[in-house]
């Protein structure tokens, strides 16, 4: 099937809700991708940092919004602001660091400086040289809304968005399974890792939301290593996990344990009293019995969190990586990975949950090289004059839409299967509204 | 200037040893054979390749965790070299990429224990993935310390330091 012709101005077309058929250009169309910047990007709220980063007074870190680069800095007053990382007099970047503490911002080229909450402190000769003829509140760093969740910190420099809340909806329920199931809540291990996918960012938004099939497809003999199950419990547990189609484009799956698998398989035993105490009897239920969390906070955060062992001597423990997926151009992407632990567990606990996420999800993990080069062949096979034409199939939809747990403990709409293409295509599905409103 | 302990360089003849040891690694590395490999490394290895970042005076802020894309022990590096070993286990490698590893700058020094010889060196490599015939080049400096077991050269320890902030390729299913 093809799309004969579509209105440029009206991209959500390319996605038939009805069918689940979605054509190719969505992921590989350059003029697309330009639209999604202004459409998507930068109309939603986007993740820029975990509060763990910037713990400090003057902490920063420079992160990337859309195709825009920004400073996520812990001003001296103790706000956590974000700001177009580029000066107002002419638009040179002011950091050029990936992270540091400083009580300024200075601009490479005039030396214009700025306070660590975007006022101007100092320009290149003195104010009085403008003899008044200039505003200078209109040469502050220009700032983005934020917004922090259960110490996810997000921006947005669209003034008309709903707040975050709004944005997050339903996905709070699940975002404090993971982040907020402890007093303290989480931190990050250490600084992003970070590499460059060869597909559209969607490819992976949409993966992370979760699509259970290619698990074994791409990574079944590297899951028979690293995960203790026979390959077919493997296959009916995750036939048998929920995906749910959360709402505003967030969507995640679970897989649950098979018969037998002890509660809190992976999990710190010395922080479960922690989650009984945090976590309502719904999500300690999922949870408890999680073997696989993964999920993807529309439109390009994600985490994957489920445990593994690289080594028969040693028994599997839970990794927990977080990572966005920065939009680079239409075939490419910037993949950024932290990995996540409760902030309450020991240190040596910390260090094995690390070391085992960077054995198996970052740029070179076991579990990651395999999705990369899948990813890439997408992109490849769908690129060309003939191939861009055609339509990608998300048809399972059609036999899995009246699907429904009834009695499922969390918010949004679950569905009976990780293979339902459900959760996944609900991303797509807020892709195309954001698309169809900005042209409207 | 701070306190820096005075090393020894080591014998041309431990040198022609040495260099001899990394030439032969970087072969087994493009030919794939794992097993001869870890024939040559202590049970007991660390490899390690921590996150690199641009910072301010060039000093990356105090952290108490390290992120990084290798963290290995011998165990994980057997599971590892298992799956690229054999072309039909992994997407990553299956066609298998093509690598070439060109070693040099080696230095080589004793060791603080005997038998013991702290090398560095920087390694380019040139690599072709299925996907893209557009190579990809990983630059990186290593810190090793061999050892000498029996009379043979083993990789005792490894941390690469890699170049890249931003990794241009899309994994990084080999060893350096």
């Amino acid at each position: 099937m093809k799309v004969e012709q579509f209105n440029p101005q009206r991209p959500g077309d390319l996605i038939d809700p009805a069918t689940g058929w979605v054509n190719r250009r969505v992921f590989v169309d350059d003029d697309i991708h330009a639209m999604e910047l202004e459409r998507v990007f930068a109309q939603s709220w986007l993740f820029v940092g975990h509060e763990s980063e910037v713990a400090k007074p003057g902490d920063y870190v420079t992160r990337t919004m859309g195709d825009d680069p920004v400073i996520l800095s812990h001003s001296s007053d103790g706000q956590l602001r974000v700001f177009l990382n580029a000066c107002p007099h002419r638009g040179a970047l002011v950091c050029r660091a990936d992270a540091g503490n400083s009580p300024s911002f200075i601009c490479p080229y005039h030396g214009w400086t700025f306070r660590n909450d975007g006022h101007l402190h100092s320009l290149a000769d003195k104010p009085e040289a403008y003899k008044n003829k200039v505003n200078f509140d209109d040469y502050n760093l220009v700032q983005a809304r934020v917004g922090v969740y259960a110490g996810l910190i997000f921006a947005t420099f669209n003034e008309a968005a709903p707040d975050l809340e709004t944005h997050l909806g339903n996905a709070r329920w699940y975002i404090d399974m993971f982040f907020n199931r402890t007093p303290n809540g989480a931190e990050v291990l250490g600084a992003p890792v970070k590499w460059v996918a060869n597909m559209n960012w969607k490819y992976g938004a949409i993966n992370f939301a979760a699509d259970g099939p290619h698990a074994l497809a791409a990574h079944g003999p590297i899951s028979r290593m690293a995960i203790d199950m026979p390959m077919e419990a493997l296959v009916e547990i995750a036939k048998n996990g929920p995906a749910v189609r959360i709402g505003n484009g967030h969507g995640c799956i679970f897989v649950p344990g098979p018969p037998g698998f002890p509660d809190w398989t992976g999990f710190d035993p010395a922080m479960v009293p922690l989650y009984e105490q945090m976590l309502s009897a719904g999500q300690q239920g999922l949870l408890k019995n999680m073997f696989n969390g993964v999920m993807t906070v529309f439109p390009n955060l994600s985490w994957v969190h489920f445990p593994v062992t690289l080594s028969p001597k040693k028994p599997p423990i839970n990794f927990f990586n977080m990572r966005v997926w920065q939009p680079t151009s239409a075939h490419s992407a910037e993949i950024w990975a932290w990995f996540i632990a409760d902030k309450e567990s020991a240190d040596e606990y910390k260090e094995a949950s690390l070391r085992l996420g960077i054995q198996t999800f970052t740029g070179a993990g076991t579990f990651d090289q395999d999705d990369s080069e899948a990813w890439a062949s997408m992109d490849k096979g769908s690129r060309g004059t003939i191939g861009r034409q055609r339509m990608s199939s998300f048809q399972m939809i059609l036999a899995s839409q009246e699907d429904r747990i009834a009695d499922f403990p969390g918010p949004g709409e679950a569905y009976h299967s990780t293979y339902s293409e459900m959760s996944e295509f609900g991303l797509l599905l807020k892709w195309r509204e954001m698309m169809q409103a900005g042209g409207a | 200037m701070g306190e820096s302990v005075q090393k020894t360089e080591v014998s041309d003849r431990d040198y022609r040893r040495i260099s001899r040891f990394l030439f032969d690694e970087a072969e087994l590395f493009e030919d794939k054979d794992y097993q001869t490999w870890l024939g040559r490394v202590m049970p007991n290895i660390s490899y390690r390749m921590p996150v690199r970042g641009v910072f301010e005076k060039g000093e990356q802020p105090q952290q108490k965790f390290t992120n990084g894309y290798f963290d290995e022990d011998f165990d994980s590096l057997v599971l590892r070299t298992t799956l690229w070993a054999k072309a039909s286990t992994t997407v990553a490698e299956s066609p298998p990429s093509i690598t070439r590893h060109f070693v040099t700058n080696i230095r080589a020094y004793d060791g603080e224990e005997a038998g013991g010889f702290e090398v560095t060196s920087n390694v380019l490599v040139f690599r072709i993935r299925s996907t893209s015939t557009v190579p990809h080049l990983f630059s990186c400096r290593r810190n090793d310390q061999l050892c000498e077991v029996d009379g043979v050269l083993r990789l005792a320890s490894r941390l690469v330091i890699m170049d890249e902030p931003v990794v241009q390729s899309p994994n990084l299913s080999f060893l350096v």
